[in-house]
């Protein structure tokens, strides 16, 4: 029952994220638009802008998640919207530096920031220690980036991806260092410390959509359509329980 | 228009959607032949999972002998993190064959205090953050979150006999078990959706993690 269940779900959203990506080719690319505001990643052209003009490094951190384990889909997002980022922030004199405390999500940051470099024609820029591990377990990645602020001439950190609440730790670190800090986490406890501690925090499950609202590619962008489908979905679902239990039909 | 499409890319989005959906149809639908597939390709990616390790591992290192070397300030402690990892090298090759508990003692002695260190001043960042969202511009959100906050200290704090009761607590242990709780669960199902929804991006090859 369960089996039939997941597989009902996840087809339900293979459709539709298929169905808005054809009507968004259909559009075209011009006319591509995001279903809702994500304030918190509003700031990240602010972000990116200050680096490219103050010639110092964005930090992007994609959190002590690996890819392999339960935090493989927050990891990818993570990259993904990294990628996103780094394909902007090329452009700037210092390449972006990607944390991770994972060797594979490490190697796939390192991909990326070579492709980013590449489609804006400054292959000579590339660092290939601008992607790199800092710590291993979620502590030890904390103190290895905690000390980043000091030893690298950041303009802001954007964490995007796995961690616990001792993320706020790192955020702190920035914000004493007057940098500017934009969080989204998955786990409920991190995203209250993240919301206590961040300039920028985005909430829920925002994190996810971030590759997508920052690329701002139509089939991205449908994929973050099908997703806020299913969301209402799920909350007519649960109404439907609820209204269901509440005159005895369950 | 012209559009240019590199084999590399074609191959590698082929191998990791191809792999992608066999283990998801190995997990949905009980057959034989998926369910085997699906274990060796679980197996696989362990097997790629633990080489990642060592490949991190080396990064790390590799980036505090340059720190250390470069003479920055602090290359005393990438000197520190070198030598502690060496030491756990060590004593994890000791433990089995001498029948030393060397990577047990360091692991409770150092490693873990350590980590609970760092873990008892993330109270203090905590409660300095708190006290910061003061100086931010009202919001209803961040009102809320404060009001709370202060009513769930004051509420989870020891009673004195002195202080009259004025149902601090209960109100504390209601934010708890209620608003919280909704809160938690709707927060959950959101990242639920999120994490099949990446899934699905990385299946159907609109988001590719691997490079372009």
């Amino acid at each position: 029952m369960t089996s039939i269940f997941g597989l009902a779900t996840v087809l339900m959203f293979t459709g539709l994220i298929v169905a808005f990506s054809v009507l968004a080719a259909r559009r075209g690319r011009s006319s591509a638009r995001i279903s809702r505001e994500i304030p918190g990643l509003d700031q990240l052209p602010t972000a990116v802008g200050e680096t490219v003009e103050s010639g110092r490094r964005l930090h992007i951190a994609i959190g002590s998640g690996a890819l392999g384990g339960q935090d493989t889909s927050t990891t990818l997002a993570g990259l993904s919207a990294a990628g996103q980022i780094a394909s902007v922030a090329v452009v700037g004199d210092t390449p972006p530096l990607i944390t991770t405390a994972d060797g594979a999500s490490m190697l796939l940051a390192y991909d990326l920031l070579s492709e980013a470099h590449k489609g804006a024609h400054a292959a000579e820029r590339f660092d290939a220690n601008a992607a790199r591990v800092v710590g291993l377990s979620p502590e030890s990645y904390t103190a290895g980036a905690l000390v980043l602020p000091k030893d690298e001439k950041l303009s802001g950190t954007v964490l995007l991806g796995a961690a616990g609440p001792e993320a706020a730790l790192l955020l702190d670190a920035n914000n004493r260092a007057g940098l500017t800090t934009i969080a989204g986490v998955d786990r409920v406890a991190a995203q209250a410390a993240a919301f206590a501690v961040a300039d920028h925090p985005v909430l829920g499950e925002d994190v996810f959509a971030a590759g997508a609202y920052i690329g701002r590619k139509p089939a991205l962008l449908a994929s973050l359509q099908a997703q806020d489908w299913m969301r209402i979905l799920v909350i007519a679902a649960i109404g439907v329980g609820v209204l269901a239990k509440t005159v005895g039909w369950l | 228009m012209k559009v240019s499409i590199r084999f590399r890319n074609v191959l590698l989005t082929s191998i990791a959607a191809g792999a992608g959906l066999l283990t998801l149809l190995g997990y949905f639908i009980p057959v034989p032949l998926l369910l085997a597939v699906r274990m060796q390709l679980v197996s696989w990616a362990t097997l790629l999972a633990a080489i990642a390790v060592l490949i991190g591992a080396y990064s790390l290192i590799k980036a505090h002998l340059r720190n250390f070397m470069s003479f920055k300030t602090g290359g005393a402690y990438s000197l520190v993190a070198v030598l502690g990892f060496v030491a756990m090298l060590i004593a994890g090759i000791v433990t089995p064959t001498v029948g030393i508990p060397a990577s047990a003692f360091l692991l409770d002695h150092v490693v873990l205090a350590g980590a609970t260190a760092l873990s008892a001043l993330l109270l203090f960042v905590l409660v300095f953050a708190a006290a910061r969202l003061l100086r931010r511009p009202p919001s209803l959100i961040g009102s809320a979150f404060l009001v709370a906050l202060v009513i769930s200290l004051i509420g989870l704090a020891p009673t004195l006999t002195a202080v009259p009761d004025l149902g601090f607590a209960r109100i504390a242990d209601w934010i708890a078990q209620t608003p919280a709780v909704a809160g938690g669960r709707g927060l959950l199902i959101g990242i639920a959706l999120g994490v099949i929804a990446t899934g699905l991006r990385v299946l159907l090859a609109i988001d590719r993690p691997y490079g372009d």
